[in-house]
């Protein structure tokens, strides 16, 4: 690698870490210095050509540190778990987890910079074992309070099913008031042989947030993970999954549905490794985009020698609700082996013409046959979304996504 | 001795002893001393007598060439690659220069005989005219009074640059820059020859303009441009067709081919290349590295390319379109096969800028052996691209466990009322087709190649019929070996 003068965002994060440095658990240093070696992705590095994270390098922040005052809004009742500016509150949750206690596990330091950054700077998360079968969904609420000097919240968290263990986890992000703020989380899951795992996220920042959360995942045998993402809110997003599946027969699904306007990015970025015979991938991302938004789309399945019978499907679909929306997709296949079943499909235009006349024609005006549409697209990915309050929650912001006349 | 030969050593000694080591006259080639330097280019431009702006343009390009880096992007291992260790000038032997078919060296024709070029033939049967290219001069241009009578030029580039300069400066460079990427802006300082086609206002070309390209001395670089310019209201096809004899150390060809089409013009662009690939076990082949675009300029203008390419042990080659016209119209048709250790990158780009431009891209990848088949593809709208169309369909074939095909598609939308649409797949021979072959008395072998010719057959029958015979022998001998 070629040595360049200033990497972008290394000083300022240099000046930030040796500040909190005392306070982390564990040996952080080599975790940071593998960020520094490298800095904030530049467009020049293929994963991030889509999504410029210059002036996010640019911005000074300043640790997060745990707010006791904020009001923290649930969704429901039910158990939960709440973490604000990346610290675990437990007099917030009702359900006992484990603190993350210092690096290990599998977002290892190496791999992208901001999961270095992470590791080097990552203070408090969450760590959830599920070993039996939990029907009620656990909610997971990360809430970050803006504040003058641009706070960053960083937290490592670990969901683990455990062979015969079943759940529901709704992850939530919320901003509380308004202001510019820099999320960089984890979450690593891990579905051992035979669980499974319904992962629901839920983003929805304020509206000078900039998100970006590593999410890597590793299926076991047989295990089966869904995983749903419904992008809202930030300035800037990125949800990046990283599915390594190295166990025969598992079954993983990812989908995301986004709507973003005025200067909004939403990325989704996924990377999908079968290792093993006989497992099974399917991907589905929606987005709408208005105003002058962009939507990124990365996916990338990577079949191995051996992996035969793999059965990998990936399709993503946007609409460009504007003159000035733009989506940038890149579907890729990587295959080794040759007795399996993959592909991809991407599209991107306007509303069907076509669907909208037939509206029309029927007497529907314009702007509501519109939103008809576009909420008809994007429910696709709420079909299993059972009814109750998430299901309303994500309904609510797509209405308000389309009377903000997106 | 030939002109050209003599004009070699003139060079030479006008030179002065800065080439010490004089040149290989020994066998069947003149060659400008091994190596690659300012004078190399030079020599390459005066020994072609080119206009001082030529020479100017290729310095440029040499100078650039030195600043930038070979790209490294695509999937492929590519070997360290030691520019200074190839020649990049061979002149064919010619024992007179050659006014008619008669004139042109037996070995010469023995050899087009043996790749099935059959000069004479093809001139009285099929009314193709042959401009084939034979270690980077052409040696004989058939048809040509034919072409001109219609106003159809089409000669080597060097002889268009004296005959047509105008043309060629307006031109050249147009849609591939000399600073476009490293193996262009290689191209751009040292290309030797290749063809010019210029089709006139209103013109339909009577006949199919063929090239055979073909790589004979060992070591010898091959930096062919081809340039077609088709006016308004024209229609070309040209079909290119390459192939080369067995031989161990890598060989190096860096083509550029630009394609000019103006209001309502069409130009079709097929190619079969079959150049070797390399043994069983990976080693030799030609490293093929070519930058073909085409800018359909005019308002309603089309440009297609169609390409069969089964050769080569090293692939990097996306044909594309840049549709500026209202209305023009770009595709991309290919069948990339890979087999043993060959390695293939390949795709096109589709960039709509004009209003109600319109592309389709089919590409049919098939990976056997221990190769690795990629398709890379760009299609971008851009916000100029109103109602714009794009239809994109890659399938990839793969038969046995130990090699890759993938797939990198790049879609970037500017213009909500462009419509993209892409679709990709993989898998692997079917098992009951097979079974049905096979029960019918059909050789493994035999039958996968009739099974892959039918996953090609979108493609194939793009071809011109010529081609097209060719193209479903060259898929069937491709694949030989791969099964069983």
């Amino acid at each position: 690698m070629t040595p360049q003068v200033a990497l972008p965002g290394v000083e300022a994060y240099r000046e930030a870490f040796e500040s909190i440095r005392a306070s982390l658990p564990g040996e952080r240093g080599a975790a940071f210095e593998a960020f520094a070696a490298r800095g904030f992705p530049t467009n020049r590095v293929e994963a991030w050509k889509y999504t410029s994270l210059r002036p996010l390098a640019r911005q000074r922040f300043q640790p997060a540190a745990p707010d006791m005052e904020a009001a923290v809004p649930f969704l429901g009742d039910g158990p939960r778990i709440v973490l604000v500016n990346g610290f675990l509150r437990e007099d917030l949750s009702t359900v006992s987890v484990e603190r993350w206690t210092g690096p290990d596990g599998m977002a290892e330091a190496d791999g992208e910079p901001l999961v270095a950054l992470n590791a080097a700077m990552a203070g408090d998360g969450y760590a959830l074992t599920v070993g039996e079968v939990r029907d009620e969904p656990i909610e997971i609420v990360h809430a970050t309070v803006p504040g003058p000097a641009g706070p960053v919240a960083q937290s490592r968290n670990r969901i683990t099913v455990e062979p015969g263990g079943a759940a529901h986890v709704i992850e939530r992000h919320v901003g509380l008031g308004s202001g510019a703020y820099f999320v960089n989380g984890v979450t690593e899951i891990e579905v051992r042989d035979g669980g499974r795992l319904r992962h629901t996220k839920l983003q929805d920042e304020g509206a000078d947030a900039h998100h970006l959360w590593f999410v890597p995942a590793r299926l076991g045998r047989d295990a089966v993970l869904e995983s749903t993402v419904f992008t809202f809110g930030a300035r800037l997003s990125r949800n990046q999954i990283e599915a390594d599946i190295p166990g025969e027969g598992a079954e993983l699904s990812l989908r995301g549905a986004y709507a973003v306007s005025g200067r909004q990015l939403a990325d989704h970025t996924s990377r999908i490794e079968h290792r093993a015979p006989g497992a099974t991938s399917r991907q589905v991302y929606k987005g709408a985009i208005g105003g002058q938004a962009r939507g990124v789309f990365q996916g990338h399945i990577v079949v191995a020698e051996g992996a035969q019978k793999t059965d990998g499907h990936q399709l993503n679909r946007a609409l460009l609700l504007s003159g000035r929306a733009e989506i940038d997709a890149k579907p890729v296949l990587e295959i080794y082996a040759d007795d399996v079943q993959c592909s991809h499909g991407a599209t991107a235009g306007d509303i069907d013409a076509d669907a909208l006349f037939y509206l029309r024609s029927r007497g529907i005006p314009a702007d509501a046959a519109r939103g008809l549409l576009v909420r008809a697209f994007l429910s696709e990915i709420l079909e299993d979304t059972p009814e109750g309050a998430l299901r309303t929650a994500v309904e609510e912001r797509i209405d308000g996504f389309l009377e903000a006349g997106a | 001795m030939s002109r050209v030969a003599a004009e070699t050593v003139e060079q030479v000694r006008s030179l002065g002893d800065r080439y010490k080591y004089g040149f290989v006259t020994d066998i069947e080639s003149e060659q400008a001393p091994k190596g690659l330097n300012e004078d190399i280019v030079r020599f390459i431009s005066a020994i072609k007598d080119e206009p001082e702006w030529l020479l100017e343009w290729r310095l440029e390009a040499f100078r650039h060439w030195q600043t930038m880096t070979e790209p490294n992007w695509a999937k492929l291992g590519i070997p360290m690659i030691d520019y200074q260790d190839a020649y990049y000038y061979s002149a064919p032997k010619q024992k007179e220069g050659p006014k008619s078919l008669d004139e042109v060296d037996p070995e010469l024709l023995a050899t087009y005989d043996k790749l099935g070029i059959p000069l004479r033939e093809q001139e009285m049967l099929a009314g193709v005219a042959v401009d084939a290219v034979f270690d980077s001069v052409s040696v004989a241009t058939t048809f040509k009074a034919k072409l001109e009578e219609h106003g159809v030029i089409f000669c080597p580039i060097s002889e268009a640059v004296q005959n047509h300069p105008e043309l060629v400066r307006k031109y050249l460079g147009s849609v591939v820059p000399y600073t476009d990427n490293f193996f262009a802006t290689l191209n751009s300082a040292v290309f030797t020859d290749g063809s010019f086609v210029f089709v006139p206002k209103g013109v339909r070309c009577p006949m199919e303009l063929s090239t055979y390209f073909r790589i004979n001395a060992a070591n010898t670089g091959q930096f062919e441009r081809t340039l077609i310019i088709a006016e308004d209201s024209s229609y070309v096809s040209y079909l290119e067709g390459c192939t080369a004899p067995m031989r161990d150390e890598h060989q190096l060809h860096a083509a550029v081919v630009e394609l000019v089409a103006l209001d309502d013009a069409e130009i079709k662009y097929s190619t079969v290349q079959n150049w070797y690939p390399g043994d069983e076990n990976g080693v030799g082949g030609i490293f093929n590295f070519v930058t073909k675009r085409g800018a359909c300029i005019g308002a309603r203008s089309k440009i297609s390319w169609t390409q069969v390419e089964t050769g080569s042990a090293i692939t990097w080659k996306y044909p594309s379109c840049m549709l500026h016209g209202a209305d023009s119209v770009g595709e991309f048709y290919s069948i990339a096969i890979t087999n043993n250790y060959q390695q293939a990158d390949t795709g096109t780009k589709m960039v709509h800028m004009g209003p109600r431009s319109r592309s389709r891209v089919i590409s049919k990848g098939i990976s056997a052996g221990r190769a690795s088949n990629a398709y890379r593809g760009l299609v971008k709208m851009l916000p100029g691209a109103a109602s714009a169309r794009n239809y994109t369909q890659c399938d990839s074939l793969l038969i046995g466990s130990k090699c890759g095909a993938h797939t990198f598609p790049y879609i970037e939308s500017q213009n909500r009322s462009a419509r993209v649409e892409h679709e990709a797949t993989t898998s692997k021979i079917d098992d009951d087709q097979l079974f049905y072959c096979r029960q019918r008395g059909i050789g493994e072998e035999e039958a996968v190649a009739l099974i892959v010719n039918g996953f090609c057959r979108e493609v194939l029958q793009q071809l011109p019929m010529e081609f097209a015979v060719e193209a479903q022998k060259l898929v069937g001998i491709s694949l030989e070996g791969s099964v069983g």
